[in-house]
């Protein structure tokens, strides 16, 4: 049953999905075990995103399926749920005055299904913010997003008011988005620039020194 | 020209050349002088053999201007939204300075502030109105503003659904359109009347009507620098304003929105389907059939949504490619040179969109392999593309010519090819858009 549920999470199968998660809380089922089928689900779904098989919209139409189960089984849910073990932190954000998510949030759940834990601040994030986040996670990697010509600039003052507040030497910072290559990594001074959300996974895995 | 045969007998190349002729001939240019008359043919020639994918004299060039002069000239989008005479007066005093163009337009998509301010929409942020005063770019708001059950409703009366179902629900101020009677009975002066009589109703009439002088003046000030452009010989790209652009953006982008058209391809494709069916046919019967002479037969359409990250090879040929061809095949055969702009990358694409007459269609990339494109698309589609922004913004002009020089190798040989940027840089050095310009002038030269 369990294989089953993350296959049939994995080709985005809604109508088997749901009937399945609700036959499992009918049968006593670990809620948590769910959970962590439903995970297993989106890992596939990630492998298969990675690999070209799929593409926006199915992680978008994965991710709605997973609210829905998480809806589903929550109620179920007695005490803490265990934390899944993560590799590490990274914090990730749209630059200030650029208000484009849908590359961000893709960025967001390959770090998530590849182990990281993310802090994802969103988007037309104000450098303060981002500089405060950094701060208070002690994440060691930043992901920076943007899509329009004046991210250039937001990006370049991001990078150097983190440099400001000293936090900059134990940092790795990322860019990515329409718009950036680069030589707009240059122009911010960041230290790596991802082609695709799967290059995200890679600068940041190699920063953590893990395979 | 003296058209001798009738326009429905004509064939499609028949009835572009009588488009083409109208732009080389515009009946309402008073040229300044003979020379700016002569530049404008000059030009206008130039596009029109790149677009016959033959060779001009050189590779004709599209600056990526967007609002540029705005910033070069010290002024910005939010001033500008007040200041029509100032927007034209910088438009004219950088069109001066920068001399030789291929073409060139006025102030793009620059509304007019004290009419956005009356009329406030949740679809739409401006500097000062909702956006910092700094901003240099509008934003659109993406949301689900059509819901998922309301295809049906949408289909039968798109009239009806934006009166009374869209815009009071994307706007405060139209908000009591909800209470409307449906526009298919509006027959005869007193039902007119009775409308009015609701004061709500007569308020928003009141509303609109004391703008009717602010929009005037702000149509005055876009005609007259439009003029001015083309009386000194710069030619328009795109004739008349935005056509209808993909069916399948048209619901994906302001109805639907990215995580509603997605919803809708897995839980309802053939709801979306017969939508996007339905409103092809609505823009063939409606806007494509007898389409009017205009300044330019050349229509930009910027596409959205079906680009190698949006969606699979399998997805585009589904859900994406199918209505949007058939559109382009129908504007082909009313003269038209259908120009769409496919943002971000078409890379994988490229093999998709072969099947469409020879010529018949410009792509402009903005992220795409221009190499790989002019492989794909050499002898079907004139290409168009692509500097990128970081080079144009943060590079120096010698990057530029770098860049320019390597694209102009790749897509010049045998003609079909018009250098321009991918996207439009609204900051930057002026000398990196005239080396640009040079570039196309230095290496771009077709040897006769
Ligand atoms: C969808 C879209 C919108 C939607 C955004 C919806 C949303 N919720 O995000 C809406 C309609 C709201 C919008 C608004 C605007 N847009 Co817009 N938009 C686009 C469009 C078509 C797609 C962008 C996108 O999401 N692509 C999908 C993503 C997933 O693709 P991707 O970039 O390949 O993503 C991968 C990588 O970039 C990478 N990645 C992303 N982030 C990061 C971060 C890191 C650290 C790493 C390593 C990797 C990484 O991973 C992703 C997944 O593999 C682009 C054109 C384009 N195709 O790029 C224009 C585009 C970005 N927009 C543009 C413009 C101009 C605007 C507006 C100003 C227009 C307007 N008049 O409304 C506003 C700006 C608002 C603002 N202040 O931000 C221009 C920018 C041009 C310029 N000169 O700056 C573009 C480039 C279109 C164009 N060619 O002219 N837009």
């Amino acid at each position: 049953m369990s294989g089953d549920f993350v296959n049939l999470l994995a080709d985005l199968k809604e109508e088997e999905v749901l009937k399945l998660t609700q036959q499992r809380l009918d049968s006593k089922e670990d809620p948590l075990k769910i959970l962590e089928d439903a995970r297993k689900g989106m890992e596939i779904v990630g492998k298969r995103f990675a690999g070209g098989e799929y593409f926006l919209p199915e992680l978008v139409f994965s991710g709605e399926l997973l609210a829905q189960v998480t809806n589903i089984v929550k109620p179920h849910l007695t005490g803490a749920g265990v934390q899944q073990k993560k590799i590490g932190k990274v914090v990730i954000a749209t630059v200030a005055g650029d208000i484009h998510d849908i590359g961000l949030n893709i960025v967001d759940f390959m770090l998530d299904v590849n182990g990281f834990e993310v802090t994802n601040l969103g988007v037309d994030v104000p450098i303060e913010k981002i500089v405060k986040a950094v701060k208070e996670t002690g994440a060691p990697v930043l992901g920076l997003s943007g899509f329009l010509t004046p991210a250039f600039d937001a990006m370049k003052e991001t990078v150097e008011a983190l440099e400001k507040a000293g936090l900059r030497k134990n940092l790795k910072i990322m860019i990515g988005g329409g718009q950036m290559d680069d030589e707009v990594r240059k122009y911010a001074k960041a230290d790596a620039f991802g082609k695709d959300a799967m290059a995200a996974v890679t600068l940041t895995k190699q920063w953590y020194g893990v395979k | 020209m003296a058209q001798t045969k009738e326009w429905k007998d004509m064939t499609w190349q028949e009835k572009r050349e009588a488009r083409f002729d109208r732009w080389l001939n515009p009946p309402n240019v008073k040229f300044v002088n003979n020379e700016a008359e002569e530049l404008y043919k000059k030009r206008v020639t130039r596009f029109i053999k790149a677009i016959k994918l033959e060779e001009p004299d050189r590779v004709p060039v599209m600056l990526p201007l967007g609002n540029y002069p705005a910033t070069w000239g010290g002024s910005s989008f939010h001033e500008l939204m007040y200041n029509y005479k100032k927007g034209n007066e910088i438009w004219k005093k950088f069109m001066a300075a920068f001399g030789d163009m291929d073409t060139f337009s006025g102030p793009a998509f620059i509304p007019s502030g004290r009419i956005a301010e009356a009329f406030p929409s949740k679809q739409q942020k401006l500097p000062g109105l909702g956006l910092p005063v700094t901003a240099r770019m509008n934003e659109f708001v993406e949301g689900e503003y059509m819901k998922d059950d309301e295809y049906d409703l949408y289909m039968r009366d798109p009239t009806d659904y934006n009166l009374r179902v869209m815009m009071p629900r994307t706007s405060d101020f139209f908000a009591p359109f909800k209470n409307l009677p449906p526009m298919r009975g509006m027959l005869g002066s007193s039902m007119f009347i009775n409308m009015l009589a609701n004061p709500e109703i007569a308020g928003i009439v009141n509303k609109l009507q004391s703008k009717v002088d602010e929009q005037n003046k702000y149509m005055a000030a876009q005609v007259e620098i439009r003029d001015y452009i083309r009386a000194h010989g710069y030619p328009p790209l795109g004739g008349f304003g935005m056509m209808a652009g993909a069916p399948f953006d048209h619901f994906a982008d302001a109805l639907r929105g990215t995580t509603g058209i997605v919803r809708d391809m897995f839980r309802q494709p053939k709801k979306l389907q017969e939508a996007m069916e339905w409103y092809l046919n609505l823009s063939i019967e409606s806007t494509i059939k007898n389409f009017p002479m205009t300044d330019s037969p050349v229509c930009i359409m910027p596409l959205h949504k079906g680009d190698d990250v949006f969606m699979s090879d399998k997805a585009f040929a589904e859900f994406y490619w199918p209505t949007y061809r058939r559109m382009l095949l129908a504007m082909i055969n009313e003269g038209l040179v259908p120009m769409p702009f496919a943002e971000g990358k078409y890379t994988r694409r490229l093999k998709q969109i072969t099947d469409t007459p020879p010529s018949g269609v410009i792509w402009w990339f903005d992220q795409t392999d221009m190499k790989e494109a002019k492989r794909v698309l050499g002898g079907i589609s004139c290409i168009v593309g692509n500097v990128p922004t970081s080079v144009m913004i943060t590079g120096n002009d010698q990057q530029v010519t770098e860049n320019c020089k390597k694209l102009i190798q790749d897509c010049a040989p045998g003609g079909g090819y018009i250098l321009a940027g991918g996207a439009s840089c609204d900051n930057g050095k002026i000398e990196n858009f005239k080396a640009m310009m040079n570039a196309a002038k230095e290496f771009g030269v077709y040897k006769k």
